[in-house]
């Protein structure tokens, strides 16, 4: 290592471990941000309610005494279920509706859902008790790491790589991938378009729904807006990556979650405040130098 | 150039008088919570229009225009507390700003200032994006300007807020503002560099082609609008007194693009009905919030109108200028009598 901030290997790998476990949150939010995008043209505001709808699930579930090993699943679960039933309730009936259109009806319906669990459950935080392994440290030949980070990083590259194997090996998954470079052809070649857009928000919802796992487990809590700062972050990757991209949604997720960590270990501690102003700035500046993203639809690799 | 002027005059005038009638009227009549309400709609009116500027002629949505709220409230705030109170209650202000003392016009004028560079300046990479990308990437300006507010002590006392600030906005001087609002985006509209912008947002390429420099354009009505929104946000710095940085986020941007989604963004006309219309439900619901003790009712019926209009309304309840739309009925009345 030649950076001059970090000053230990102790530290690079600790660094180096939670850039990729923030990254890869971002990434898997970004990644089912930008397949809805790429196959039916909405910038999913209310994507953010998918990863609190997840939590409440967890929260929920634990009050009634289930344990953990079942809250998480039954949680990815209800994400899925909860994208699919908005694109039938919300979405379908403005289908091929312009891009404006549809990012204002999800932003409408964003905050209606917020609401709603402010309303029917309490507008406060509201505690969930985590295993105590996400709160420990792993230590291997003299490094010791969070464990949180570690499951968050292998989790996340677990659900990138049976995603991508999905869509690399299965026709469903290929008229998928297809579908996010031209829909229009796509249906043309006979794949059914109602199916392709319902699979991608199933797939965004559980995506949402894995995320929230460890946006739960880094808080500790659930509240009405906790998807609304991390969504916010993914819709920044998205552009980072390229809006339609998917391999540029994750590279995207992951840059975002790097400059944040540099950021931290970087800033002097009158300006770490500022961070996040600090953190978009240099994202406007590489849009200043790349437009387009830094992988755009047309120059996707694969 | 002289009809582009006509015509912008007719559409003030024809939006002016019902809005100036509500001034009045309710000046002589209205009790003070209503009046309150009547002088915070005529300057949300300038600061919905400040947006319709924009994202109604270029089609691209802007989240961050609250962002330029904040820096005209900001600046009129900084230029305009009384010297005395600004010693005791910043801590870093430059000498020269700490004894500075100007009056309503010109505090206004500087937000309008302050607010149209800092457009300009942050507009020359955002301009460069397409559309949705560009969209996007306003959230982040939105959220770099609230964590400056938020943090930047010295200047803007960080959470807590500024206070204190003399309050000179009065309904008359709302109404003339928000009538000269109108009257720019009017003009700015029917100008050659709105019309052709108007055009780059059926078919930006189409446009391209045609000799029509759509970077440029986007930036010029950015910047533009920017700055209207600035010359709003201090309007309402000195009306409301008092404010914190948590002011200048995501429920304010929320409440001003339901009224621009619901008016229709296309026009100024659509711009001004939007307000009205969400304006009233919100004052109706927030009593039914405080008599039922439901919290957040009135959001929520303000997202199902959104919901209810795009359904059934995508362009929103006035697609096109209110005179535009009476001249072609006339028209086409007197070739087919």
């Amino acid at each position: 290592m030649t950076l001059g901030f970090i000053h230990s290997g102790q530290e690079a790998v600790q660094q180096l471990i939670n850039a990729l476990s923030l990254g890869s949150t971002y990434a898997l939010l970004a990644l089912g941000l930008a397949m809805v995008f790429s196959i039916v043209g909405l910038v999913n505001f209310a994507h953010g309610e998918l990863v609190t709808v997840a939590g409440y699930t967890m929260y929920l579930e634990e009050r009634h005494g289930l344990s953990f090993a079942v809250a998480v699943p039954s949680a990815i679960v209800a994400a899925a279920l909860a994208a699919l039933l908005m694109e039938r309730l919300a979405f379908r009936p403005l289908r091929g509706a312009s891009f404006l259109t549809l990012l204002f009806s999800s932003f409408a319906l964003s905050v209606i859902i917020q609401n709603l669990f402010a309303a029917t459950i309490s507008p406060r935080q509201k505690g969930v008790a985590i295993p105590n392994v996400f709160g420990e440290a792993l230590h291997v030949g003299g490094y010791s790491i969070g464990w949180l980070q570690v499951i968050t990083t292998a989790t996340c590259l677990v659900a990138l790589v049976v995603l991508t194997l999905f869509l690399r090996r299965t026709a469903q998954g290929l008229g998928m991938l297809a579908a996010s470079q031209d829909f229009q052809v796509t249906r043309l070649m006979g794949i059914p378009a109602n199916r392709v857009i319902a699979t991608a928000f199933a797939i965004s919802g559980a995506l949402a729904g894995v995320a929230a796992l460890f946006v739960v487990a880094r808080r500790g809590t659930v509240d009405p807006q906790m998807g609304f700062t991390p969504v916010l972050k993914a819709f920044i990757a998205t552009i980072i990556g390229g809006l339609g991209s998917l391999s540029g949604a994750v590279v995207g997720g992951f840059v975002l979650g790097g400059i944040e960590v540099v950021l931290d270990s970087t800033l002097p501690n009158g300006a770490l405040p500022f961070r996040d102003a600090f953190a978009l700035l240099l994202v406007i500046a590489i849009l200043y130098w790349r437009p387009e993203g830094l992988l755009t639809r047309t120059a996707e690799i694969g | 150039m002289r009809a582009h002027l006509l015509e912008s005059l007719r559409g003030t005038v024809l939006l002016g008088v019902p809005l100036a009638l509500v001034a009045v009227i309710g000046e002589a009549t209205a009790p003070p919570a209503t009046l309150r309400t009547i002088v915070n709609f005529l300057i949300t009116l300038t600061l919905v229009i400040a947006i319709q500027s924009f994202s109604g002629n270029s089609g691209i949505v802007s989240f961050g225009h609250v962002a330029f709220m904040g820096i005209g409230a900001y600046t009129a705030a900084l230029v305009t507390i009384p010297s005395v109170i600004k010693q005791t209650t910043f801590s870093g202000l430059p000498g020269w700003l700490d004894t500075l003392d100007v009056g309503f016009v010109p505090a206004v004028l500087i937000g309008t200032g302050a607010s149209a560079l800092v457009a300009a300046l942050i507009g020359v990479p955002l301009a460069r994006m397409r559309e949705g990308a560009m969209g996007m990437a306003t959230i982040g300006v939105l959220v770099i300007f609230f964590v400056i507010f938020d943090n930047w002590d010295a200047v803007t006392r960080g959470a807590a807020g500024v206070f204190a600030i003399p309050q000179h906005t009065g309904v008359y001087s709302a109404l003339a503002f928000s009538v000269v609002a109108v009257f720019v985006a009017r003009l700015f509209r029917v100008s050659n560099l709105g019309l052709q912008l108007r055009a780059s947002k059926t078919d930006a390429v189409a446009a391209e082609a045609l000799g029509a420099d759509v970077v440029r354009m986007r930036w010029v009505a950015w910047t533009f609008s920017g700055g209207v929104m600035g010359m709003g946000g201090a309007l309402w710095a000195e009306y409301n007194i008092a404010f914190d940085p948590k002011q200048f986020l995501f429920d304010q941007t929320f409440q001003l693009l339901a009224m621009l989604v619901v008016g229709g963004l296309a026009s100024v006309s659509g711009a001004v009905f939007g307000a009205a219309m969400v304006t009233a439900a919100l004052e109706i619901m927030r009593r039914v919030e405080e008599s039922s003790g439901v919290n957040g009712l009135a959001q929520m019926v303000v997202a199902l109108l959104i919901l209810v209009v795009l359904y059934y309304r995508r362009e929103g309840l006035l697609g096109a200028e209110v005179d535009e739309a009476l001249a072609r009925k006339l028209r086409a009345r007197r070739s087919s009598g």
